[in-house]
């Protein structure tokens, strides 16, 4: 091995990494041969000499200064989120998305709670639909009024005679109430009005009154009393027509009783309720089924309703909507709504 | 000034675990911890590597920087002291590609007035001495300058710093016999270069 074969495996001997056999070889050439005992010396010199490089001191600031652009830092980040979530053109979007949200979720609400809506604005207004849909101006008729389905035109059609005349009676009053038609706000107190008289609502429908002629007299004969008791007081009232108008159509005011009932199948159970409802004798039982729930409304003898709860009951679940409180004798509306059960 | 620094660093292991913990959960005092315990070695790494004073402290600062936005990185698969001079060693390769003429122009450390601020002697060295001492310290630090990148990191870290090959292995990301390798090419020229500088070592 020569000098410059020597001196390039040197520091790796004076490391100590070389195979034994090797730094052996290498030691004894260093022994014998001056130069690379110089070179070996001159490595282990200089290297003290870089080891002896003295430590130096950071500067007492250096920390500090670490610490400020730390900091800094951390707020550039706190901007940043501050950024994304504030700024006109982040808020914008956000109010927008605020604004669509709490629509759907009212829409939800409303569409959760129709069912009860709709059935809420049916029930009271079924019965004044004679008077209201036919005699009231159509400037009245502005006020959400349901329209009768084509099943009850067909019904009035068939009137009697008896009927018919007073229904040209009607007309006849309708056309004056409509030479003078009541401003909407009258036309509401005249609602309340009839509401608020108990005696109104045992009244029974127009196409009532023809087939149960009896109980219609006999119902209808308090409304007609109020009705004499309304023209004298309001005798000269421009009102007074329309009054009238609406008192005579008022039989369609009929006590009526609704129940939901909650059932697991509320299809099947349907033709259920109608076989109990036929079996106490209900008459004009009618069905319909519509977004999983089935309504079905009969007129029955009010005698008879608590035996037909009674039966109701054992078919699901029944819970009382709407009642009339003492209600006369004689034929009611009864309302089952069949619901499944929650 | 070369040390055995694996046995007490083990320990360091531990405490810095614990800190880098609390740095996660958004302590920057916890942060300020890490800069205490690990400037000093930092700043001499940066000094060694570049040669230049105000450059370390600049090395420094944002390679603390780095690690304060990387810590949630940070797995601790190797020791945190590690994984830091790791980032040290990158931030100086950059910045010394970066400011390349720049540090061209700054490092004729053959100059002794060049290095003042190193902290090179105390006060009860005799003016002659600490002259002569900073002279030499002054050309050693010109040759490490002169030195290969590699080389210059390798020489660094062993026998200035002495960390082990295993530790300088982690740091640089090289396998440890290229590291050996690379460093008894360091020492050689070192050798050869104080030569030229001192004439007679």
């Amino acid at each position: 091995m020569d000098c410059k074969h020597i001196e390039e495996k040197i520091p790796a001997y004076l490391e100590g990494v070389l195979p034994p056999d090797e730094g052996k070889r290498v030691e004894a050439h260093v022994a014998a041969c001056p130069s690379c005992r110089v070179a070996l010396e001159h490595l282990v010199k200089a290297g003290k000499l870089v080891r002896e490089l003295e430590e130096a001191e950071p500067p007492p600031w250096l920390k500090q200064r670490v610490m400020a652009r730390v900091r800094e830092e951390r707020e550039r980040r706190q901007g940043f989120i501050r950024r994304f979530f504030y700024p006109l053109h982040i808020k914008v979007p956000v109010t927008a998305l605020a604004t669509v949200l709490v629509a759907v979720f009212a829409v939800y609400v409303f569409k959760a709670v129709e069912p009860e809506t709709t059935y809420l604005r049916q029930a009271p207004s079924e019965p004044a639909r004679v008077a209201t849909e036919k005699d009231i101006p159509k400037s009245l008729a502005a006020v959400p009024l349901k329209v009768a389905d084509p099943e009850e035109r067909k019904e009035r059609k068939a009137v009697t005679v008896s009927d018919r005349k007073r229904e040209s009676e009607k007309k006849e009053v309708s056309s004056e109430a409509r030479a003078v038609p009541l401003k909407p706000a009258e036309k509401d107190v005249a609602e309340r009005k009839m509401a608020s008289r108990p005696e109104a609502a045992p009244a029974v429908s127009a196409d009532a009154a023809i087939k149960e002629a009896p109980v219609a007299k006999r119902v209808l004969s308090p409304a007609k009393g109020e009705r004499a008791a309304l023209g004298a007081a309001a005798k000269d009232d421009v009102r007074a027509p329309a009054m009238a108008a609406k008192i005579k159509a008022a039989p369609a005011v009929r006590p009526g009783y609704a129940f939901s009932l909650y059932a697991t199948d509320p299809a099947a159970v349907m033709s259920d309720v109608e076989k109990i409802l036929v079996e106490s004798g209900a008459r004009k039982v009618r069905r319909e089924f519509q977004d999983g729930k089935g309504i079905v409304t009969a007129e029955i003898e009010t005698e008879k309703e608590k035996e037909v709860i009674e039966k109701l009951k054992s078919l699901g679940e029944v819970r009382e909507k709407d009642k009339v409180q003492e209600p006369p004798a004689g034929p009611i509306t009864l309302k089952i709504e069949i619901l499944s059960s929650p | 000034m070369s040390k055995t620094i694996e046995d007490p660093k083990k320990a360091v292991r531990d405490e810095d675990y614990e800190i880098i913990l609390s740095c996660r959960r958004g302590d920057d005092e916890a942060f300020g911890v890490l800069v205490e315990r690990h400037q000093k070695k930092m700043f001499n790494i940066a000094l060694r590597m570049t040669g230049d004073y105000d450059e370390a402290c600049e090395i420094v600062q944002e390679a603390f920087l780095a690690a304060y936005r990387a810590i949630r990185k940070f797995r601790g698969e190797a020791k945190f002291s590690t994984w830091l001079y790791g980032i040290l060693v990158n931030v100086s390769k950059t910045r010394m590609k970066q400011t390349a003429r720049h540090r061209q122009k700054t490092v004729s450390m053959d100059d002794p007035a060049d290095g003042p601020g190193e902290g090179l002697a105390g006060p009860e060295a005799s003016a002659l001495e600490t002259l002569e001492k900073q002279e030499i310290q002054a050309k050693v630090q010109h040759c490490i300058n002169t030195l290969d990148e590699e080389h210059r990191e390798a020489l660094v870290l062993r026998d200035i710093q002495g960390f082990s090959y295993n530790e300088i292995a982690g740091i640089l990301s090289v396998p440890e016999g290229t590291i050996k390798s690379r460093l008894f090419r360091a020492r050689e020229a070192m050798k050869n270069c104080l030569k030229k500088q001192l004439g007679e070592l």
